[in-house]
């Protein structure tokens, strides 16, 4: 199967049309949900209940992850806020302790419930320490 | 249609410079996939860097090219000065999706997700989109005007490459900020990446020049651009476009393919 697609002048129109759209709609979601793509939990704390779900950034701290059969749950902070995430399943390989993570979810209180879990990494780049 | 430069056609420095790129192409593969070592955190996933970072660069470049390209074009209608343009921005577009892409592939490794709306990739697909809309326009344009207004997007489109490089600086992203070209100090980075990023750099620039010659090399050979025929437009193989309005400034656009039509070599 084959697309008919225009040669020539109607298809540097289209091109151009397409172009101007997709531009148009990066800019009204942009103004609509802002460029920010996560929050601190301390900014989610402050902001009261939320009605709808949230995406918060912070760091996992060490000692907290834990990883079971039923699900696995860390701590998350910013440093000042604390939120304990739960996430039914094994988290992502590239979730670690101590390094940044992103989540999405339902948060009740302290405890998040969480549908997607990112890790956000540093921007720092070494080898592996020489270990025996 | 000429696809294809003829290597042997092609004026000594270009060859040099494709020889040196081939070169130092060469070398930045192997400091890439076996010299530099893995990253503690990120595993073998962080070489994506290797091809991720240069080929951005690299965009940038090819975008700050259009620019000073389109100054002229802007002002009387450049016709050479277009053709470099045009030539940059197709590189810069096929740049911006390889940015893209090994952005893609290297977030599926690390964050664990193959693609965010963060506005580091919203920016950058922005980026690439403005010099799509500029590569059409200049498609399109025909007369001098139109021709000076497509040359307009094309230099504003630069705008773009700051927005890029600071959303990361100016917008909470799932994409970590800067490493180098940071403001203020940089990130750590172990020597060896960084020497390999900075050949990985360097031979990415290299091709990209290469590339960009070349395109518009073949694309003059295309237009047949001699110097400027008084009385009128050059053999133009059967095109039953008018005759241009100022037959001295109308060079033949290039109207038959559109930029994309023609394979990047």
């Amino acid at each position: 199967m084959r697309l008919a697609v225009p040669r020539g002048r109607p298809r540097a129109w289209l091109v151009l049309a397409v172009a101007c759209l997709g531009l148009a709609l990066l800019l009204a979601s942009a103004m609509r949900d802002g460029l920010t793509y996560w929050g601190t939990p301390s900014e989610v704390a402050a902001a009261g209940p939320p009605q709808r779900d949230v995406r918060l950034g912070g760091l996992v701290v060490p000692g907290t992850l834990t990883e079971e059969p039923g699900g696995s749950s860390f701590v998350l902070t910013d440093g000042a806020t604390d939120v304990t995430v739960h996430y039914a399943g094994a988290l992502p390989a590239t979730v670690r302790e101590g390094e940044g993570a992103v989540v999405e979810g339902r948060l009740d209180g302290q405890v998040l419930r969480a549908r997607t879990v990112l890790l956000r990494h540093s921007n720092e780049y070494r080898p592996p320490e020489e270990t025996p | 249609m000429r696809t294809r430069p003829d290597p042997r056609g092609a004026p000594r420095p270009h060859q040099a410079l494709a020889a040196a790129a081939a070169v130092t192409t060469a070398v930045a593969l192997v400091l890439a996939l076996v010299v530099a070592p893995p990253d503690a955190v990120q595993g073998d996933a962080q070489r994506w860097m290797y091809l991720h970072v240069p080929a951005a660069w690299s965009a940038y470049l090819c975008f700050a090219v259009v620019l000073l390209a389109c100054l002229p074009v802007v002002r009387h209608d450049a016709a050479r000065p277009r053709v470099v343009a045009r030539a940059a921005a197709e590189t810069g577009v096929a740049l911006t999706a390889l940015t893209l892409l090994t952005g893609s592939v290297w977030g599926a490794q690390t964050w664990g997700t193959w693609w965010v709306w963060d506005a580091r990739v919203t920016t950058t697909v922005a980026m690439g989109l403005v010099q799509v809309a500029f590569l059409a326009a200049l498609a399109l344009a025909r007369t001098r005007r139109t021709r000076r207004a497509a040359g307009l997007v094309g230099a504003l489109g630069f705008l773009m490459v700051p927005v890029v490089h600071l959303s990361v600086v100016w917008w909470r992203t799932l994409h970590q900020p800067p490493t180098l070209l940071a403001p203020g100090a940089g990130a750590p980075i172990a020597p060896v990446m960084a020497w390999t990023l900075g050949v990985c750099v360097l031979a990415c620039t290299l091709l990209s020049v290469t590339v960009v010659l070349a395109r518009v090399r073949s694309d003059a050979g295309h237009d047949a651009v001699p110097p400027a025929p008084a009385d009128s437009a050059p053999a133009d193989s059967g095109s039953a476009r008018p005759g241009p309005a100022h037959p001295g400034t109308a060079r033949p656009t290039p109207a038959g393919p559109v930029p994309h039509a023609r394979v990047t070599p």
